[in-house]
């Protein structure tokens, strides 16, 4: 016990050490209590998993390669692609189309270092596309479940906080949306307006506001019975203000566990539709989109389905990883 | 004492309607609060106090309601009620406050409540003081730096050490004593004319309460705040309160002055209260405590409800209810009891027989004695 408090005390500023410095009866259990509350606890649980730091360490180099390539697509038009290594998009000016990865030989020639992961059938490399179709990947997770998540949180916190017909109503709307088969949804929109990676973001997102809403509402049930919530209410706060700033921060650890693992889930669907074609349009490069065109040369070229397959694998299971560390992290119940 | 009462509250009753039945947890209580007077509300478990301290801010929730009587507040009715044109039932009246200008201008600004437990009653997720400038922004139109300033020297008022360094720290932080200081501070803050204390030391040790109960003399005296002070503990209502309220399973019992109270007790219930406690005052042998346990308010017992565990009671007594009638008037205010014993009610007590009471005795033979004698010289 010593050993850990040390290492959150390091985590946690002056706060710790100055507890530790005035030594009280009951010490020890003060510092017990203290390290068991609170954000950096909450992290410092994080960093004691190795399983929960391997899929925070996937998602932050997933997180960060999907800003820089957005920046570098959107902001910059490919100029550092293009200046430092190859165009994502256009086809390159020497063909050297469906090279193997490097070490590897085929009828097309040798692999090598200059395409580490090899080419696709118009001589592009995989690496490079691999890195660039990160962004819908990432942008599609963290759109659809920020939509849902904020949906989510306020239908259910509304829903738990009132109960009685306001709760009914609610909650058998937030079930109607189980019953939208939404993938059919998406692509009808798709069809009808044109192929749109937003319709897939939002179909995704409003398809998983009843999850969410579900779980904070079970949350929600115990924490309005707290005194505090009964103190706002007898010092004149109002319910608005109550439900944002006492209800939900109280409410939200389930609902972020929930989201870290809905982003992995979203990440697979839109691959789903990306590979069915109805994600990102060529040229714009995505995984599931990568995926579907080897389906052609699978057989002779291998490396076409396994990098991107690779690449959604490992995201998903890194958010997935991480979101497990979380909730092993918020459960108390967990915890010996 | 001014002549206007700052919140009179009549014949209230609060029910609850569950799947059992209907359980009439406060069933028709009357008391008033002067300007500048502690009122004890005291009572077993169960008795309806939080009940009563909570239906004066209408805070009671479902499936409690609100179901008749009256309160108000400086004149402002916060609960009236008057018969429907149609069947007679009772109903809200227009002019009762809204639950909008409740908000506003009662609960915090007028009227505010310090819950039983302070372990409970700060939220975990921010800190001490962000919760108590957020109700002083609240309640008094300050800006954020002013109500900041206000709530450390609030803090250090109700003896908060370091109020400003504590000021940024969470509730885990602090100890059970603490809290409760930071809750009174909070209740203060706002400047109330009335404040609710609802068992506000129940939870704490014996120490931390005499020093609690010290401050609030203290700051009573500094503020003249009003203050309702609901407690099961007869001891902390001789230390503080200036006028009790003696409540058994809905209904006031007995109301009076303290000295009153505790020495010319006039209801057999607060009799069995005084005499199952430790007195400074008295030597006793043992401590007699009330036996039995109180009945559910679900069905209560018929006729007076404590007659079923009363010593002295007699058949009158499970046949008519007794309301609370003045029995004695003094400088604090009238003593009303609510016991056929006071002979002001004319039921025949005397001429009845007494009844067998299943549960044995609970007083000593002395003070029978002396309760008869006193019947006797009253006749």
């Amino acid at each position: 016990m010593a050993q850990r408090d040390k290492e959150f005390g390091s985590g946690r500023g002056g706060q710790v050490e100055r507890d530790v410095a005035e030594p009280s009866e009951g010490g020890v259990e003060q510092e017990e209590i203290e390290t068991r509350v609170g954000w950096r606890y909450t992290l410092a649980q994080v960093r004691n998993d190795p399983t929960a730091m391997a899929g925070l360490a996937v998602v932050a180099v997933m997180t960060t390669v999907a800003v820089l390539a957005t920046i570098d697509g959107y902001v910059l038009d490919y100029w550092v692609a293009e200046t430092f290594w190859y165009h994502p998009l256009n086809d390159p000016n020497t063909v050297q189309q469906l090279l193997p990865p490097v070490g590897f030989e085929n009828v097309n020639g040798q692999g090598t270092i200059d395409h580490p992961l090899g080419t696709d059938r118009r001589g592009r490399d995989m690496l490079v596309r691999l890195v660039y179709g990160s962004r819908i990947a990432m942008t599609v997770g963290f759109a659809s479940t920020s939509i849902g998540m904020l949906g989510g949180t306020i239908v259910g916190a509304v829903a738990g906080f009132y109960g009685g017909w306001i709760d009914d109503v609610l909650m058998r709307l937030a079930e109607t949306l189980y019953a939208i088969p939404f993938l059919v949804l998406v692509i009808a929109f798709m069809a009808a307006f044109g192929t749109n990676i937003w319709f897939a973001m939002v179909g995704v997102g409003v398809a998983s506001i009843p999850t969410f809403a579900r779980l904070i509402r079970s949350r929600v049930f115990s924490v309005r019975e707290e005194a505090y919530i009964e103190a706002a209410r007898a010092a004149g706060v109002r319910d608005r203000r109550i439900i944002l700033r006492h209800i939900i921060p109280n409410s939200f650890a389930p609902v972020l566990v929930q989201a870290t693992l809905q982003i992995g889930v979203a990440i697979l669907i839109v691959a789903g539709l990306s590979f069915l074609g109805y994600g990102a349009q060529p040229p714009t490069p995505s995984w599931g989109q990568m995926l579907s065109k080897s389906r052609d040369v699978m057989l002779n070229s291998v490396w076409m389905s396994v990098w991107p397959g690779l690449a959604i694998l490992v995201t998903v299971m890194g958010f997935n990883m991480f979101g497990d560390g979380l909730r092993d992290a918020l459960d108390p119940r967990l915890q010996n | 004492m001014s002549a206007e009462p700052l919140l009179e509250v009549r014949d209230l009753k609060t029910q609850f309607f569950t799947e059992e039945g209907v359980v009439r947890a406060v069933d028709g209580i009357s008391f008033d609060v002067y300007e500048g007077e502690i009122v004890g509300i005291v009572g077993e478990s169960g008795a309806g106090k939080s009940v009563a301290a909570q239906s004066l801010l209408r805070l009671v929730e479902s499936p409690g309601e609100i179901v008749a009587g009256e309160v108000r507040f400086r004149g402002e009715p916060i609960v009236e009620f008057e018969e429907a044109e149609e069947g007679g039932a009772l109903v809200p009246t227009d002019r009762m406050l809204s639950d909008e200008e409740m908000r506003e201008r009662i609960r915090g600004r007028e009227i505010a409540i310090i819950f039983q437990d302070p372990m409970e009653s700060l939220n975990p997720v921010y800190t001490v003081g962000g919760q108590l400038s957020e109700f002083i922004e609240l309640n008094r139109d300050l800006s954020s730096a002013e109500a900041r300033e206000l709530a450390v020297e609030t803090l250090r008022e109700v003896g908060i050490p370091e109020a400003e360094n504590r000021f940024d720290e969470y509730p885990h932080q602090f100890s059970g004593g603490m809290r409760q200081r930071v809750l009174i501070a909070m209740a203060l803050a706002c400047e109330p004319s009335l404040i609710i204390a609802d068992e506000p030391t129940t939870a704490l040790d014996v120490t931390v309460e005499a020093q609690i109960l010290d401050l609030v003399n203290d700051l009573q005296e500094r503020y003249d705040t009003s203050f309702i002070w609901v407690t099961h503990d007869m001891g902390v209502v001789a230390e503080i309160s200036d006028r009790v309220n003696v409540m058994y399973l809905g209904e006031v019992v007995e109301q009076a002055g303290v000295d009153d109270l505790f020495h010319d007790s006039r209801h057999p219930y607060t009799e069995a209260l005084l005499s199952s406690l430790p007195r400074p005052d008295q030597t006793v042998e043992e401590l007699n405590p009330i036996e039995g346990v109180m009945p559910e308010a679900i069905n209560p017992p018929s006729g007076c409800r404590f007659h079923p565990r009363c010593p002295e009671a007699r058949e009158v007594c499970a046949r008519h209810a007794p309301a609370p009638k003045a029995v004695d008037e003094s400088e604090s205010g009238p003593h009303r009891s609510a016991c056929f014993r006071n002979d002001v009610f004319e039921v025949g007590y005397e001429e009845s027989a007494p009844l067998e009471v299943e549960v044995g005795a609970g007083f000593s033979v002395g003070e029978t004695d002396a309760a008869g004698a006193e019947m006797e010289g009253e006749e």
